[in-house]
């Protein structure tokens, strides 16, 4: 069946049999690895994702108890006392992350279902146009019946209300309400039961009613809506929840102010989706336990399109997941991004085109080139910094070129490479927690407020060679003991929450040696000025008669010899360069280690066009430049030339780049004409086409305009269209 | 009424001058992105959303004929413009996806490239020379230079804001000539497709690969989706085919729908109806699409997990636009084993989904450019002024005709028989009620003004008649159709 153009029906169904897609089947298995790769890359996804659903519910946790207190004891305590009482609202400021809060939301009325009422109504803007909507919606979910639904015609409203009976009133819910928990009536049994705590005859489980998205319900609607429930207040004991995604005043712009004063509100502050964020950051990509990682261009766009676009953790989590999909997906080599413990096994299965690939990789013909190349030197200072390779300089014997095309030494070489990396990160991100507990207070931030600044800092380029780090040194150095004391032990208690590696496990002690000479440099430091002031006098002198060179001379002299250090500042820098020293050797940046494609997903280019598409300058790079899609050279040139052998619609289309709002067809025609005839008068002209063919291929192409949006058909002036759009090109 | 507007252009470049401040403010990253941009050779937002100055009338014209000039002048005329040529971009693939993958095998080699050209440009001749081993410090200097260029740019677009301004002060400056100058002025629908059958495409060797291009993504696609994510495809050209070729070839063997966006009567009852009833089997009617949906999702949920697919060929159809459509698409694409795959094609028609939305379809982008004609897209468009085939009135004319009563008939043709030997006078606004009620009785077709009156209701629902009041008071009624269609339908009423 032909389903582009049928005039009598725009969609069509085809049934199939399968029930299921696998997703196996659609992995490139041509390569062997690809059922393997496919393997880990669910085992790993699922273990992000269960450790981000298990942040999830912690999250929020502490602000949904203090709202459950607040839903729970809001009808308790207060008497009835006051003439008018005011219905008990929670505002519950979400933050602008609109994507976020459909899963939060849901937390939290099956938690409060759990703990405080089973009465609870989650109302969206969306369903809700209008009174008899809110009211419905309201009442069916309280009382758990759905049949009481109605839909927006007024006259079915009366249908239903007559038909099921039961019409769909405040004074029906009040009803439900006082047969079901009224102190005369006995209640339910199950009811009693469960609250077997609770004062029995008191029982009354509040009716909490949820606002998801309060800003977008029409003030009108809600007005009334509070009225009327401020109205039953007595003898329905109605909590509301309102959602605000701005801020508190938002309820005071919707509301007037009489409809306001019947609420009694508390503010409920969830916390920022940058810190749930960081929490996700730190807990998937900054620890070894999770392999695959983003490379430093791909963490930077996803933190970007986070911070400028939506503030959703999910989207951003869903951007991680599409990163490692791909990452197994598009590696032939990806298997091997495996938990530390699968490493041996999966190289041991590793076939010779494998191998193949693998020494086809940059990094690790780098490495190749590199430790053949210094084998034979002693090993320089230059080298010694870069300890990770003088690992790897040592364990190769003489003979490394034959381990490179020896399979077996081979595979050894891999596993302790791989294993290499994945120490590395081991004591990666315990040392660079320590660095920004150093630098996150000084002024300026030099290397960054967060944590993921940093780390972007680091896996972008080498650490200790950028300006931010020098920078952010240049300043500890410049720190007070109070401050260098408080700072080290902070670190310490930073870097002892890590379960360090053997390599580095002395370095808290060695810290705290420091600190202990700090602290106990207190005493000295009155004597040994002493001695200082005698040199100091001694230059202090300064010519009676002197010119101003010597001066300025003299002058300098003195202010290097007041810089001579005291006991402190001297500890202070040795321990800072123990310090500097430990940050060069192990925050080196991972795109210098061999191997590191196999864990780090970089692809910035695929994440921008499948996640952070721009589908408008897409169509408008194909109107303007085709060559580039099309690939062929006879439309190549200047991007503001015309040339006919263009597609027609690019032809169209830059010369309506010409005109201002209007557009004159005849003319358009006239000049499209001239341009696509211009090759053939090049040509000698044999047979010029036929107007009305040039004519159809005109409308055909200013149609696609029209539906590309770029034009509208007006009546300013006839046979016109207007432009839409203010580009030139 | 002047008050205001010049009120509303102060506040409209405050406005400006704030976002100018706010640019300013955070200018490191949005600078940072546009070298970003920059560098994959996309193009940046200014190029896209510029103004320009203000044309005369015949610049059309004057750049047709720039291009009628010989190939050989056009290439003298580029190398005088190295700094453009500098910034084209230099991997030319079909796909930006294959781009990918080409830069990000030359990236540093592609960064030293450009380093040392934009050098050459500022810097010393020696200078450059020892910056061309890139560290990474020397790599950093030539991306502030870029940068600085960039903003630039970026600082040309804000300040062109008050362009606007002066663009809409004036008035068109276009001639005066129409189409009417044309042998044919008017094409219809038929005509025109037998014209076009006989146009050769241009490049077909070209689109024919990148279509193939793209169809080696459908495994990458369907792995997509497998994995909770719905695909969208962009990009220019008709992407039909391609969907018709992905659903031949991947979707046969599941329960799957085709959606045609762009078809003018579509709404999201179909849709929904369809899944009832044709996937689900059930006849029960629903009285909002809300209530189906929520029958749909408990349908899917509390079943078995099933998979199942809709192909919406141009979800930013003009009957899919509304808010409330568009919520309920996403709401199903949330549905478990729910999964889309869409293709869009007006420039900004991701203008109709808000963030939520945008969530809930989970959308990954495949930039599926083919260059292929939108034939069946655009054959249902109406309105375009050169077309006007009225084919499609006809239809619907001939539609309604049908169920109509005899006596409802002859009401019609007499009022259009009337309308068509009114179709030289100028002046004519319609047949008057009293007129037609006379003919009417005349012709035993109605009894009393009253009956002719309902009957004329009928026809103003259809949209078949216009009323008018004349100078008198009268009421006047007319047939918003040409005179051409209207004598065609009469032959066609004639014959049957």
């Amino acid at each position: 069946m032909n389903t582009a153009e049928s005039v009598s029906k725009g969609c069509f169904a085809y049934k199939g049999k399968k029930k299921v897609a696998k997703p196996i089947d659609y992995f490139p298995v041509k390569d062997n690895t690809g059922k393997q790769r496919h393997e880990v890359c669910q085992e790993m996804w699922e273990n992000v994702d269960t450790e981000i659903q298990i942040l999830q519910s912690n999250l929020n946790s502490k602000i949904f108890e203090e709202l459950l207190s607040f839903v729970e004891s809001s009808h308790k305590g207060v008497g009835r006392k006051t003439l008018v009482k005011e219905i008990p609202t929670a505002a519950l400021i979400t933050g602008v992350n609109t994507p976020d809060h459909a899963v939060m939301f849901n937390n939290m009325v099956s938690l409060m279902k759990e703990r405080v009422t089973p009465h609870i109504a989650t109302l969206r803007s969306k369903d809700c146009p209008a009174l008899k909507n809110i009211l419905s919606k309201t009442i069916c979910q309280l009382t758990q019946r759905p049949d009481l639904g109605l839909d927006d015609e007024d006259d079915e409203l009366i249908q239903t209300v007559l038909k099921k009976n039961s019409p769909c009133t405040m004074s029906t819910l009040v009803n439900w309400y006082q047969d079901m928990y009224s102190s005369g009536k006995s209640s339910p049994k199950k009811r009693r039961s469960r609250s077997g705590s609770v004062d029995d005859i008191d029982y009354k489980p509040t009716l909490v009613i949820v606002l998801e998205d309060m800003e977008s319900f029409s003030p009108n609607v809600l007005q009334d809506f509070i009225t009327i429930c401020s109205n039953y207040i007595e003898e329905l004991p109605i909590v509301l929840v309102f959602g605000i995604a701005t801020s508190v005043s938002a309820v005071h712009r919707l509301l007037s102010n009489c409809v306001s004063s019947l609420l009694c509100m508390e503010k409920f502050q969830a916390p920022p989706s940058s810190d749930y964020l960081t929490q996700v950051i730190n807990q998937i990509l900054f620890t070894s336990t999770h392999p695959f990682r983003l490379g430093p261009k791909v963490f930077h766009l996803l933190l970007d399109l986070f911070l400028y676009h939506d503030f959703s953790v999910i989207n951003f989590v869903k951007g991680l997941q599409f990163c490692m999909l791909d990452h197994y997906y598009s590696n032939p080599l990806a298997h091997l991004c495996c938990p530390e413990s699968d490493i041996s096994s999966t190289v041991k299965k590793l076939h010779e085109a494998d191998l193949e690939k693998i020494r086809l990789l940059t990094s690790f013909s780098k490495y190749v080139s590199f430790t053949t190349n210094h084998n034979g030197f002693k090993l320089s200072a230059f080298v010694i910094h870069k300890l990770f390779w003088r690992r790897c300089v040592d364990s190769c014997s003489s003979e490394e070129k034959v381990t490179f095309k020896d399979n077996k030494s081979m595979k050894t070489k891999v596993t302790e490479l791989l294993q290499g990396l994945h120490d590395y990160h081991k004591s990666f991100f315990p040392l660079m927690n320590l660095l920004h507990v150093l630098v996150c207070r000084l002024p300026r931030h030099p290397l960054g407020k967060q944590l993921r600044e940093l780390y972007s800092i680091c896996i972008e380029c080498s650490l200790t060679d950028s300006d931010g780090y020098k920078e952010a040194f240049d300043l500890l150095r410049m720190l007070s003991k109070e401050e260098m004391i408080n700072l080290l032990t902070q670190g310490i208690k930073h870097i002892t929450e890590y379960n360090l590696p053997h390599e580095i496990n002395t370095i808290p002690s060695q810290i705290e040696t420091y600190l202990q000479r700090l602290t106990l440099l207190n005493a000295e430091t009155e004597h040994v000025p002493e001695e200082e002031p005698e040199i100091e006098t001694e230059n202090l002198i300064i010519p009676k008669k002197t010119d101003l060179h010597n001066l300025r001379k003299t002058l300098q002299k003195m202010e290097k010899q007041k810089k001579r250090l005291t006991p402190y500042e001297k500890l202070r820098n040795e321990t800072l360069d123990f310090l500097h020293l430990l940050f060069q050797k192990y925050l080196k940046c991972p795109t210098s280690l061999p191997l590191y494609e196999l864990l780090y997903y970089n692809s910035v280019s695929i994440i921008k066009h499948h996640i952070n598409a721009a589908p408008r300058s897409a169509i408008q790079r194909a109107l303007s430049t085709p060559h580039q899609y099309l690939q062929c050279k006879c439309c190549e040139g200047d991007p503001n030339s015309i040339l006919p052998t263009m597609p027609d619609v690019c032809i169209v289309y830059k010369l309506h780049l010409e005109c201002g709002q209007l557009i004159n067809l005849y003319d358009w025609l006239q000049a499209f004409m001239t341009v696509v005839t211009s090759e053939d008068e090049e040509n000698d002209a044999k047979s010029k086409k036929p107007d009305q063919i040039l004519q159809a291929r005109f409308i055909r192409a200013v149609s696609e305009l029209q539906f590309l949006g770029f034009i509208k058909p007006t009546k300013r002036k006839t046979d016109h269209v207007a432009r839409l759009t203010w580009g030139g090109c | 009424m002047m008050m205001s507007w010049s009120h509303l252009v102060v506040s409209f470049s405050s406005y400006v001058k704030g976002l100018r401040a706010h640019i300013e403010i955070d200018d490191e990253s949005t600078l940072k992105r546009i070298t970003l941009e920059a560098e994959e050779g996309l193009m940046v937002g200014s190029d896209v959303f510029s103004f320009r100055t203000p044309k005369k009338s015949g610049q059309m014209a004057q750049k047709a004929s720039e291009a009628k000039t010989p190939k050989s002048a056009a290439k003298e005329k580029e190398p005088k413009t190295p700094k453009s040529a500098l910034k084209t971009p230099k991997s030319k693939s079909t796909t930006p996806g294959k781009n990918a993958r080409i830069l990000e095998d030359g990236d540093s080699s592609s960064d030293n490239s450009i380093s040392s050209e934009s050098d050459s440009d500022s810097e010393t001749e020696d200078k450059s020379t020892n910056q061309k081993p890139a560290s990474g410090r020397s790599r950093q200097i030539v991306h502030g230079e870029d940068m600085l260029h960039n903003y630039a740019i970026y600082a040309r677009a804000t300040t062109n804001a008050e362009d606007y301004f002066d663009l809409h002060s004036e008035g068109a400056v276009t001639s005066d000539r129409t189409l009417s100058k044309l042998e044919t002025p008017r094409l219809d629908h038929e005509a025109l497709s037998k014209l076009l059958k006989n146009v050769t495409t241009s490049h077909p060797k070209h689109t024919k690969e990148m279509l193939e291009d793209h169809s080696s993504q459908f495994s990458r696609w369907m792995f997509n989706m497998c994995n909770g994510f719905n695909i969208l495809l962009y990009g220019l050209g008709s992407k039909r085919a391609l969907l018709e070729e992905f659903r031949k070839s991947h979707l046969v063997e599941f329960n799957h729908i085709v959606v045609n966006g762009y078809f003018p009567s579509l709404t999201i009852k179909h849709i929904l109806n369809i899944i009832k009833e044709d996937i689900i089997d059930v006849q029960d009617t629903f009285k909002s699409p809300l209530d189906q949906y929520e029958y749909i999702r408990k349908y899917y949920e509390e079943s078995e997990y099933e998979d199942f697919y809709m192909i919406i060929h141009n979800i930013d159809g003009a009957m899919l636009r509304a808010e409330k459509v568009q919520n309920i698409l996403s709401l199903l694409a949330q549905i478990r084993g729910f999964h889309i795959i869409a293709s869009i094609d007006h420039i900004n028609a991701p203008l109709i989904w808000d963030h939520t939305k945008c969530s809930r379809y989970n959308w990954i982008w495949y930039d599926c450019t083919t260059y292929i004609s939108y034939s069946s897209e655009t054959s249902y468009e109406n309105s375009l002024l050169v077309q006007q085939s009225g084919a499609l009135a006809l239809s619907s004319l001939t539609h309604v005709m049908k169920s109509l009563t005899p006596n409802a008939k002859g009401i019609f043709l007499l009022l259009a028989k009337h309308q068509l030997e009114n179709k030289d006078n100028s002046t004519y606004i319609g047949m008057s009620f009293h007129d037609l009620y006379q003919r009417c009785r005349e012709s035993f077709l109605v009894n009393s003004d009253l009956t002719l009156n309902a009957q004329l209701i009928e026809f103003r629902d259809h949209k078949l008649i216009r009323s008018k009041k004349s100078y008198d008071g009268a009421e006047h009624l007319l047939i918003p159709i040409d005179p051409a269609t209207l004598a065609e339908f009469l032959d066609q009423q004639a014959d049957s």
